[in-house]
């Protein structure tokens, strides 16, 4: 929402959540390579930071693919979503250390270049037991590297939300890559029955969360409003919406958010235009809609952010009839002011 | 998050309720099994004539080493490795040197006797052994360097 580009607008919370983020990566590798050394003596320190990296960077995946669905279900995992990029950045830092090291230790000490080597010293593509595995997660490494180098504002704008949204869908074609990556890899040599415990505990937990969100989504957009008379669509009594906050209806393949607030009904598209965030699950603060994901804000009135900032967002007629709410579906073009529907005391007292 | 988007998320999300758990069972159906534990050369002379023993001849590390030979094959000598305590280091190698390794030496010229795992091994001894006396050497290719050695005393 800036007006000029900052590389990062670090914030206290932005500080708090990085320094957490860096102390609880350096403890898992500590760990890791602490208890891995008491337990396997004959393990070198390079194999086991290898695989400290390669762990802790598939881990913090899940759990950057978990807040999504996550936040989707129970509001108070949004201060995880809030910074989820540096998550991520930081998932594809470990990711390319994992990767760099396990090509010096076992690429870059013969006759063949690094990268040649490992595209040729295994090519039993055929063999799903002695598949080369590690091209999988140079695949896969690709695609976190385009995320990571996009995942700036700068991306998104440049971009538009949409685009980028599409583009870092790809995060899910990379899990499926380091899925094969680890059972085609680590769990071919490891014979203890944790290894794929742990694997298939992790593959339950982010798959069942995406589903479950995805179909709680899908369940929001196939209820439709009902139709009343003049075009309009009933989104409910104005009861029904809490003071401050908004009820969200589907209306002609997109979501609308009706905001109730000092004695007045607005209605606004419910896609924030910084990442298509749910306005309607916002609040309003300070009179702006708020968005839940990141806190950008928007005028209910004229759906625009208040200057300095640029960004607008589509409004809706509305009206209030009766204790009744209604809402336009035909949307104006973003930014247009509208004037919010008054609720009358006797209205309010229904 | 957009409508458009919303279905292919749905969409990905059951892709991936089928595919995943297939890769991962699928991995996992396929492994190879555990490698046979067959007798490695030189383990079946575990129970052949002591020539020798030593409690440890060895510079670091405590190994019982003993001197073993075979009556099926004249002149033939073995030596059994039991180590009181795992080596500490990663691909471990008996490696049989005619010299004395110095500070650090590499295995150009030595003769490769078999992999030294923690547990007792024996290993077939060179045909020089008998004239030369000669080191017994344990590598560490993880490492790549010695770990320990111990001088084999005139056998003729």
């Amino acid at each position: 929402m800036s007006v000029q580009y900052q590389a990062v607008g670090w914030t206290r919370q932005k500080k708090i959540y990085d320094t957490v983020l860096a102390g609880g990566v350096a403890l898992y590798l500590a760990v890791f390579i602490g208890i891995g050394a008491a337990l396997y003596p004959e393990i070198t320190a390079e194999t086991l930071l290898i695989r400290g990296l390669g762990t802790a960077a598939f881990l913090l995946l899940h759990v950057i693919l978990s807040i999504g669905p996550l936040c989707r279900m129970d509001r108070r995992f949004l201060p995880l979503l809030y910074n989820r990029r540096h998550l991520g950045v930081t998932m594809f830092l470990l990711g390319l250390s994992h990767g760099t090291f396990a090509i010096v230790q076992f690429h870059a000490l013969g006759n063949t270049p690094p990268l040649v080597s490992l595209f040729t010293s295994n090519t039993r593509y055929g063999s799903l037991a002695d598949f080369p595995f590690e091209v999988l997660g140079l695949f896969a490494l690709l695609i976190l590297f385009a995320m990571a180098a996009t995942s700036h504002d700068f991306w998104l704008h440049t971009l538009t939300a949409p685009v980028w949204k599409s583009l870092h869908m790809l995060v899910y074609l990379a899990y499926g890559l380091l899925t094969a990556h680890v059972a085609l890899g680590v769990l071919q040599s490891e014979t203890s029955p944790v290894y794929p415990l742990i694997a298939g505990m992790g593959l339950t937990t982010v798959v069942g969360l995406h589903v479950a969100a995805a179909l709680r989504e899908r369940s929001v957009d196939q209820r439709m409003p009902h139709a009343a008379p003049g075009g309009l669509v009933v989104v409910g009594p104005v009861e029904s919406i809490e003071e401050k906050c908004a009820r969200v209806i589907s209306v002609g393949g997109e979501r609308v958010a009706v905001f109730r607030y000092d004695g007045k009904v607005s209605a606004v598209s419910n896609v924030c235009r910084h990442q298509n965030g749910p306005l309607g699950e916002g609040r309003i603060i300070d009179g702006c809609i708020t968005c839940p994901w990141h806190g950008y804000q928007y005028l209910p009135e004229t759906g625009s952010s208040p200057p300095p900032f640029l960004e607008r967002v589509p409004t809706y007629d509305s009206q209030v009839i009766d204790g009744i709410v209604y809402v336009d579906p035909k949307p104006h073009p973003p930014g247009t002011r509208v004037e919010p529907a008054r609720i009358t005391p006797m209205e309010r007292s229904r | 998050m957009i409508q458009p988007l919303r279905r292919v998320h749905l969409f990905v999300a059951m892709t991936m309720t089928i595919t995943l758990p297939a890769i991962l069972v699928t991995a996992l159906a396929v492994r190879h099994p555990e490698l046979p534990s067959n007798p490695l050369p030189g383990d079946d002379m575990r129970h052949a004539p002591m020539v020798m023993q030593s409690a440890n001849p060895w510079n670091h590390g405590r190994i019982v080493t003993r001197l073993r030979s075979d009556p099926a094959s004249p002149g033939a000598l073995f030596v059994e490795l039991i180590p009181r305590k795992p080596f500490g280091a990663g691909e471990v190698l008996l490696y049989w040197s005619p010299d004395m390794p110095g500070p650090g030496a590499k295995p150009d010229g030595w003769r490769l006797l078999g992999l030294a795992g923690d547990a007792s091994r024996c290993f077939a001894l060179p045909p020089e052994v008998r004239r030369k006396g000669g080191h017994l050497v344990l590598y560490s290719l993880a490492r790549h360097e010695v770990i320990a050695e111990a001088e084999l005393v005139y056998l003729q």
